[in-house]
Order: structure tokens, then sequence, then C-alpha cells
């Protein structure tokens, strides 16, 4: 039994050590709010984790900014149980609706836009009409499910339900978030899939092809406080930061559309 | 001593009623009866391994009925032996004086002496399962009487060993009892190896009968 | 060995080969992917929020076996010793983490510790979204495994060399302690390394409780989620062969713990 009782407890400093040596302190302490460096977590589409962690490494304040990932449907279901974090950063504003309505979130502040788009394998060369593509059952195709994927719900509105549901019967895979969408083309999985435009330059093996139907149609990227925040100085901070010129030129990198006014004032 | 009044036991299917002993005096005393009869049960209910279901036993003239095995100290030798394979023939033979917190000292002068006595001084450092069934028999008796308890239950002690071994060690044990002014309950169903020396023999029928008399 | 005996050992055989071939085939195909992207892959494994996360991961999944094996041990002891109402409730209940899907024990913690009175003890300590998420949700699949394995090992100790101990003067305490225990050390063992492996492993209930936050709740199947999720594919395969590696060496040496205990008669 003492034998027992002593190597449990070097087991458990060697994991202490371990998860010290992860981040330490910083990992398991709550912080103070109010206090330097503030911490202030970050809800994010994981589809956005590319750009969003570019984004955070060039905040360059004393407010530390935890990301976490998940789909958006994910990130909002969750927050109506957990109602804690900071800001919220869906794919589209039509995700924060539903905390809005509820009072557990700032009305959205958009910071970027992405459109819809065909997400192709390079091989493939041109797609005549994307529309017959998608149903003459002459490619394979990975479809984002429109309940679960801001860009399956996207699209369905334009190109009607029915139509969007005779693409998803014909698929040969459908998909919770538009990254699965991409990683199926680039892995050569499927042939075409329903993306964004920013979508597709995650990945090596897969472009984007633009619909005419689909390019007035934008997904508008928001930010929202979340009145969980006990932090909302270092939130709205970070919000600024979003919408300035340094974060405008990084969106842009990644193939998001900004505002004029943003756009404007990276020009020189 | 030993003492069961009105004492009722159950065990599966098996049922022994009203039984009632009582063993008095120092020295070997004798439980006898056919296979099946119930003697194993008995010196459990004793030693407090199994519970009773009703009736009071009595050790020392104490009602020990309820009390744990261990506050009854009683050296307890069952019938299989039942060696912690585990632990050496050394730590078998020390087990109870180190759970009665016997000094070191003292606890090593006992186990070498009941070694000597018992023929294992050769094989301390065994493990059970590398010994012969009597070698067995001999190391379960040692760990029963290591602790100097004043009262033994003993089930079948010597039927694994070879004659001549049965002989030496039925001879050591008389003296060790009456040396030591034990009182010792020991279940047999061959007691003529025995009789000679017990103050008394308690039989037991296929009816759950318990009475003193002679062996069947 | 007739000719029947033969064909049913050369089904058997037939079987575990197709199996272990497809498990070997897979990791194979995972060595395949990262050898023709080796620079991202590296490139992945060298970034400091992979690095914490390999960390973070065996930190933690260390302290949930340790966890995991006490409280799976105390209760499957009293399980197998013990009768008492609502036993086999309790031997029912002890499965649901088992049974249940990942998500849910996920989903049922951030509630309880969201949601109900809990929140204040979250609200004062930090354990949603932190650290603590982590462990917990590893040990409370954890147990259960233990609990099992646990179960099924003290069942097969008699409880008659316990009594003995006792009657040679152990409390009910000793004769577990030194009776009972070391004769299960084999079958602690595999329970500590079983709980290990689950909680190293364990995506679905961290992912919801502990939040998937880079570098801070971050462990290895998140990160693998987090890589995929950003089109990381070599990136993702090379942290799951890593996980491969890391588990291979900890299962073999508690294997080789375990079966030292078995030949050593000790």
């Amino acid at each position: 039994m003492i034998r027992w009782v002593v190597t449990s407890l070097i087991l458990v400093a060697v994991a202490g050590a371990l998860i010290y040596r992860a981040g330490g302190a910083s990992l398991t302490a709550k912080p103070v709010p109010g206090l330097p460096p503030a911490r202030i977590r970050l809800l994010c589409a994981a589809g956005l984790a590319p750009v969003m962690a570019e984004l955070v490494g060039a905040f360059e304040s004393n407010v530390k900014v935890d990301v976490s990932y998940k789909g958006s449907a994910q990130l909002v279901a969750e927050h109506r149980i957990a109602q804690s974090g900071d800001i919220l950063i869906a794919a589209d504003t039509f995700y924060h609706q539903s905390l809005i309505d509820r009072g557990l979130c700032s009305p959205a502040v958009t910071v970027a836009y992405q459109t819809p788009c065909l997400i192709i394998a390079d091989r493939i060369a041109k797609i005549e009409s994307p529309q017959k593509a998608l149903t003459s059952g002459k490619f394979r195709t990975s479809i984002p499910k429109r309940d679960h994927a801001a860009i399956g719900r996207l699209v369905a509105s334009i190109e009607g339900a029915e139509r969007y549901d005779a693409f998803a019967r014909q698929a040969t895979v459908t998909r919770e978030t538009v990254s699965q969408v991409a990683g199926d083309v680039d892995q050569g999985i499927v042939d075409i899939g329903i993306g964004w435009n920013t979508t597709a330059l995650q990945f090596e093996n897969a472009q984007s092809s633009e619909v005419q139907s689909w390019q007035q149609h934008r997904s508008s990227i928001g930010i929202s406080i979340l009145s969980s925040t006990e932090n909302e100085d270092a939130a709205r901070k970070f919000e600024q930061f979003l919408v300035g010129k340094v974060a405008s030129s990084i969106w842009r990198q990644h193939g998001y559309a900004v505002d004029d006014e943003a756009s404007a004032e990276v020009q020189p | 001593m030993i003492e069961l009044s009105q004492v009722n036991l159950r065990r599966g299917g098996f049922h022994l009623k009203n039984l009632s002993m009582k063993v008095d005096q120092v020295g070997l005393h004798l439980l006898t009866g056919q296979t099946g009869a119930g003697k194993t049960s008995i010196v459990e209910a004793i030693g407090g391994l199994h519970p009773v279901e009703s009736g009071t036993v009595r050790l020392r003239g104490l009602d020990v009925t309820n009390a744990s095995p261990e506050r009854r100290c009683i050296g307890y030798l069952p019938q299989d032996v039942a060696l912690f394979g585990h632990l050496s023939v050394r730590e078998n033979l020390r087990f109870s004086c180190r759970a009665r917190r016997w000094t070191p000292k003292r606890t090593k002068e006992r186990v070498e002496s009941l070694s000597e006595a018992l023929g294992l001084a050769g094989l301390l450092d065994r493990y059970p399962m590398n010994l012969s069934g009597g070698q067995q028999q001999c190391v379960a008796l040692g760990r029963a009487l290591a602790s100097e308890p004043d009262i033994l239950c003993l089930d079948e002690p010597f039927a694994a060993l070879d004659a001549q071994t049965r002989e030496k060690l039925i001879q050591w044990f008389q003296g060790y009892v009456q040396e030591n002014e034990v009182t010792v309950l020991a279940v047999t169903h061959q007691p003529q190896w025995l009789q000679a020396e017990a103050r008394s023999i308690w039989n037991i029928d296929r009816q759950g009968n318990l009475g003193v008399g002679p062996s069947s | 060995m007739t000719r029947g005996d033969r064909n049913f050992i050369k089904v058997l055989g037939a079987v575990a080969v197709v199996y272990i071939g497809l498990l070997l085939a897979m990791v194979l195909a995972n060595l395949i992917l990262v050898a023709n992207d080796s620079a991202s892959a590296w490139a992945t494994l060298t970034r400091a929020e992979i690095q914490q996360a390999i960390f973070l991961s065996l930190g933690t999944s260390l302290l949930s076996a340790v966890l995991s094996v006490w409280i799976g041990t105390g209760i499957a002891y009293l399980v197998s010793r013990q009768q008492f109402p609502g036993r086999r409730l309790v031997d029912f209940l002890m499965d649901m983490p088992i049974f249940l899907p990942p998500l849910v024990i996920g989903i049922s913690l951030l509630i309880l510790f969201r949601r109900t009175p809990l929140s204040m003890l979250d609200s004062a300590v930090g354990i949603a979204f932190y650290v603590p998420a982590i462990v917990l949700a590893q040990s409370i699949v954890g147990v259960a495994f233990v609990y099992r394995t646990m179960k099924a090992t003290f069942d097969t100790i008699s409880v008659r060399q316990e009594r003995i101990a006792q009657s040679l003067g152990c409390s009910r305490f000793g004769a577990f302690c030194k009776v009972t225990l070391p004769q299960s050390q084999q079958g602690l063992i595999t329970a500590a390394a079983i709980a290990w492996a689950r909680s190293f492993g364990e995506f679905g209930p961290v992912l919801v409780f502990a939040g998937s936050i880079r570098g801070r709740t971050e462990v290895m199947p998140v990160s693998i989620y987090l890589e995929l999720n950003s089109g990381n594919l070599s990136g993702a395969v090379i942290i799951a062969l890593m996980m491969i590696v890391i588990a291979a060496a900890v299962l073999l040496v508690a294997r080789v713990a375990a079966d030292d205990r078995r030949g050593g008669g000790r």
C-alpha cells in the first residue's frame, strides 16, 4: 500500500511538472479581472483558424487572447450552456442572432466578408455550369450540410432549399464544416465541393472557382462582445483592432474582403 | 475458553441448528465427524470467518459473536492451508507478528524458533507454490502459532503429512500445547492420531447433533 | 490435429492477419503521407503550441490515470466484497461513461459546472475551459475502465485469504493492503495502462468541456482536430503518429511491468 501511495505521489509530481512545462500557472490560474495582463477568451469559427491565428499574433497589446476553435453552430449551442468567454466570431453573423435574441451578446459588428464558390481539385480544368456539375453525377462531390455549416445555409438560400437538397442527394459525402469539404477535395476524395473563396487558399491541392450567381451573396463575419465578459475593455480593444488597418491587410492576405473605409485606410 | 450456545449457522443450503459446546480446559480438544457434517463451519464460526445467524460465541468468557476475526485473537489453520502466495515462507510466518505489531527483534526470534521446530529452516526464502503439500501445512501451522495465541482452531492440521513427519510433529505439538498452556480445538476425521492426548472429543453427526462422545 | 482443427485455426489466423494488417496499413498510410510532405509535418511539430500540447497531454493523462486508479479501485473493491442494497445498480452505473457517447459526457459536465449551483465553484476556481476540465473529463471515463478491470481482478481473488489475514490480526484495511492489493498488482498495472491510454486519446468530452483553446487546453487530440480544421493534414497526421509512438512506449513498459509481476511470484 505504501508503495502504491509513494508511486502515485511521484507520478502526480511528474504530471504536475509536465503540465507546468506546458504553460505553467497561466494554464490553470483563472485570471483576475481588471489586472494586467488581461486575458480574454475568443470563441471563433474553426474555419477562420488560420487567419485568426495571424490576427491574434499581430495584436500588440497587454491583452492575451485565448482562442477556442469549433464549428459556429457548436460554439453558439455550447455558449448557451456555458455562458463564459468574452468575444464571439462566428462564420456568419446569422449565428450571433440566437445569442443576441437571448441577451447573451452585443449586436454583431461586421469585420470581413467571404463569398461562396466551388472548391475544385487542381486536376479539374474548368466547370462550365456549376449547378449541373453538382447534380450530373459526373463528378464526385462533397456538400456542406445546410443546417450545420454557414456556407450550406447561405447557398441553400440562393439556390432554393429543394435544389440544394438535390445537391446533397447526389453528393458522395455531406459534411458539417467547410474545412472538411475542402479537405475532401484536397485529399482527392472528391472532385468538387462547396466552400468559401477563402477556404481553398488554405489547401495545396484545391482551388476556388467562382459561381456568377453566387457572387453578390457575401457572408459577413461579425464580432460580438459576449455578455459573460469580465473584461469588456480588453474585448473592445480587440474588436477595434480587428477593424483597423493592420487587421484589414491580414484579412485580405487570406482572401477575405473588408469594408471600403477600412480598405481606404490601407491604401497609401 | 471456547463456548457456543444455541448457535445457528447457515451456509448455502446447509443449516446447522442449536449448536452448543463448551471447552473450558487448557489442552487439546478434538472435533470429529463425517465429511460434510459441518466441522469446518463450526471452527470458522469460532474464528469469526463465518457469521452466525443467531446464538452466542464466547471466547475467554467474553461475548465475541459480532467481533471481527482480528479481535478474537485466535490462531486459525484452515483446511486448505490458504497460504499467501505472494509472500515467502518467512513473510507468511511473521505475518501475524507484524499485524500485531511485535518488535522486529522478537518477530525474528519467533520465526527462527518456529521454522527450526517445524523443519522449515532451509525453506524460508521459498514461495508456497514451490513447496510440497506437507511443507505447506507446516508453514500454515507455523503461521497460526506465530503470534502466540492462547486459543488455536486447527482444521485437519496433520492430514497432508507423511507418517514419519506426522508423528514427529504431533509429538512436538503436544509438548508445545502443554508448555504454553494453549487451548486447541482440532478438527479431524482421523482422531486416532491425537486421541491419546485429547482432553475431550466432540462429535457432530449427519443430522447436525453436536455432543461429547467417543469417536465414531 | 485433425483436418477440421487445422482449418479452424487457419480461419482464426486469417481473421487475425486481416485485422492486424489493416491496423498496420493505417499507420503505414500515415507514414507515407507524412513522408511526402515531411517539411510541413516537421514544421508543425516544432510549433510552440504543438509542443505545449504534447507536454499538456502527457501531464494531464498521467494525472487522470493516477486519479482513475485510486477512485476506480476503491469502488471496485467495495462492490466486489460488500453486500449492500443497490449494489447491482452501482455496477450498472459504473458502465455509464463507457456506453455514453463522449460528446454527451462533455455536454453534461458543461451543464453541471455552468448551469447549476456548482457554477459558483467553477467561477471561483476556474474548471470549465481550464486544465482541471481536461483532467475531469479524462478521469470520468478512466475510472469506469479501471473499475471494470479491478472488479474482475478482485472477483478472482478469494475473500477467504482476507478473512484469514484478519484472523491473523489484520484489520480489513490491513488485509486489503497486505493480501489483496499485492495479489492484484498485475490487474492494477493493466488498469492503470488502460486508464492512461483512454485519457491520452480522450477527445469528445475534452473538446466540449475544456474547449479547444489553442495553447491553453489544447491536448494532442485537440491539436489534430485544429490542424485538420485549418487544412494542415500532414500536420494532423504527424501528431497522430507521435501519439502512436508515445502510447506504444508507455503500454510496452506497462506490459513488461505486469509480466514481471506474474513471472516473479511476487
